[in-house]
């Protein structure tokens, strides 16, 4: 009987659907492309992380690098033809402005710290130079300002072979760098490697109000801006470059015409900045209201404890990490994944300063709540994040999905 | 692995991947969007491939997880637009594959349509094995690699898939 009907099923059930040859050309024609094509990316800067750590030595040097593409192309190949053109009259030095945008930095000034050199390729700064909308609390930002950069490895190595992620960030003078960045102005980059070089374009709110104050364009090899990499004098607002730090941290001078300056303005941009980071605009920053699945697994988070998550939560133990101090005092969660079966990390990890969590405020064995998220779809994407004290001196660090209702469940 | 030898592989694995698509997804579209999606995910992973042994199951286990990330697009979807139903559009596009109908021939599409039913009908879980045993000819320890879960479990969905079928075919056993 058996042999019955797997000789059925291996007699039906066979593959006789083929492909088309069209179909099939086509997929090796995008093969093809993408073997030739630069790697773009998309991203919206998340103001939500604003940790760091590390620490070393560097040296300064300063090209005169004109062997990149320039600021122009590097726009143009990102399909931002407007600001492209903005670049091109900028270098043309015509009089003509863009907006208010008109001819601030000269480009080409490159810095080398750690195996790394960043080259400032131009700065841009004007309203609607893009047609793609940036959108934050329910305003379409169109006055923007635009900076591209070029980070390359020293020894030769391809930025493609290199991991890691890159912060590029303008820094405001007399406004504190790990609260006022490229985070918290609405910034998104765009970037792609071409011969081993990796050209970013970052856009966010236009600094040229600050103009009267000191401007600084920072590169760093961290995913965020990291307090390590730069000093910032609170008595003369002044930021510096820690020179103790191994990693890349340029730092470039802006040089934008104090003229350009509104104090009205800028500090309206302080005070939304300042607005999200006490969270006064709750959600209202993606100017969409939550829906209301998702507002009630919120609600059902809330309600959670270190006591009785283990009571309607299951610990996702593909997400467990654990992980040892680091030389820099610090707990690195490396990035991971909710969803097993995407094998591409999410997110951007965690870090935490070892001296902030002891034995004292937070019991061994304990898992204690870091923080909970979830989308539309409310309980079913519900993720809670936990992080554990152990008893070696170690901390875990893991996800946590609502019981029975997750789509996260193995 | 070159893409050379990618583009040889297309050549040479492509039916099996497509007709593993057309069955995981609901209509011709979705497959050939699955079909493709899947080659080029596997030409971002080349390197691994180059230290694998079967490419097959390795392709057949990307379109899967491939799949199920689409699924739950899908469903969102279904919630806002609404969808047409799968076995029925399943059935439609199996029986408008344009054979000839001789007597026989009519018999014999009248018997793969009842299997394919069948099969379809199973809880995906189970269908996924199935089509991976019978369809793709893996063995049990490939088909655990390719669908993420332990020999033990492959085993007991298709114990469990067989007596599903063998009670819904009984009439033509």
């Amino acid at each position: 009987m058996k042999n019955d009907l797997d000789e059925l099923l291996r007699c039906v059930l066979v593959s006789k659907e083929k492909p088309g040859d069209i179909l099939n050309r086509k997929i090796i024609v995008q093969i093809r492309e993408r073997e030739n094509m630069r790697r773009k990316k998309y991203h919206k800067i998340s103001a939500a992380v604003l940790a760091a750590a590390l620490v070393t030595a560097s040296s300064i040097t300063v090209f005169a690098a004109w062997q990149y593409l320039s600021a122009a192309d590097v726009a143009d190949e990102l399909g931002e033809s407007g600001v492209a053109k903005a670049y091109m009259e900028q270098t043309a030095g015509e009089d003509k402005t863009v907006g208010n945008s008109e001819k601030s930095q000269p480009e080409g000034e490159s810095q080398s710290f750690g195996g790394y050199k960043a080259t400032m390729l131009g700065l841009v700064s004007g309203k609607e130079l893009t047609e793609k909308n940036r959108i934050s609390n329910g305003e379409v930002r169109d006055d923007r300002t635009y900076c591209t950069v070029a980070i390359e490895r020293e020894d030769g190595t391809s930025m493609d072979e290199v991991l890691g992620e890159y912060f590029v960030s303008p820094l405001i003078g007399g406004l504190n760098p790990g609260l006022y960045n490229a985070a918290t102005l609405c910034g998104n980059y765009s970037e792609f490697v071409e011969n081993g070089v990796l050209y970013r374009l970052l856009e966010c709110d236009n600094i040229e109000y600050f103009a009267d104050r000191k401007l600084y364009l920072c590169v760093t090899d961290t995913a965020f801006y990291n307090s390590l990499c730069y000093h910032y004098n609170e008595a003369d607002g002044s930021i510096s470059r820690n020179t103790e730090y191994e990693g890349l941290n340029a730092l470039f001078d802006l040089k934008i015409d104090a003229a350009l300056a509104d104090p009205a303005k800028a500090q309206a941009l302080i005070d939304e900045t300042d607005d999200k980071l006490s969270g006064n605009n709750g959600d209202a920053e993606s100017g969409i209201e939550v829906p209301q699945q998702a507002k009630e697994a919120m609600e059902w988070a809330a309600q959670l404890t270190s006591e009785n998550i283990a009571e309607y939560c299951v610990r996702l133990e593909h997400t467990v990490q654990t992980v040892s101090v680091d030389k820099d005092g610090n707990y690195v969660i490396p990035p991971f994944n909710v969803n097993k079966e995407e094998t591409d990390l999410e997110g951007n990890g965690k870090i935490f300063n070892a001296k902030f969590y002891s034995f004292e405020e937070y019991k061994p064995g304990v898992p204690y709540i870091d923080g909970y998220g979830t989308s539309e779809d409310g309980m079913s994407r519900l993720v809670i994040n936990t992080f554990t004290l152990n008893e070696d001196q170690t901390m875990t660090y893991a996800a946590w999905v609502p019981k029975d209702v997750s789509i996260y469940l193995p | 692995m070159t893409k050379q030898e990618l583009e040889q592989c297309i050549d040479a694995y492509g039916t099996d991947i497509y007709s593993f698509c057309m069955h995981l997804a609901p209509n011709v579209q979705e497959a050939e969007e699955l079909y493709q999606d899947t080659w080029m995910k596997v030409v971002e992973k080349l390197e691994i491939i180059d230290s694998m042994g079967n490419v097959k199951s390795y392709c057949l286990s990307v379109a899967l997880k491939l799949w199920k990330n689409k699924k739950r697009k899908f469903a969102w979807r279904k919630r806002i637009a609404g969808t047409r139903d799968y076995l029925d559009e399943e059935g439609q596009e199996y029986l408008s594959d344009g054979r000839a109908t001789s007597e026989e021939q009519i018999l014999e599409r009248e018997r793969d349509k009842l299997v394919w039913n069948a099969v379809n009908a199973l809880p995906e879980k189970m269908k996924t094995v199935v089509l991976l045993y019978y369809m793709q000819d893996l063995n049990l320890a490939q088909i655990a690699e390719t669908a993420d879960i332990p020999v033990g479990t492959v085993k007991s969905r298709l114990h469990q898939a067989r007596l599903l079928l063998r009670k819904k075919l009984e009439g033509i056993l």
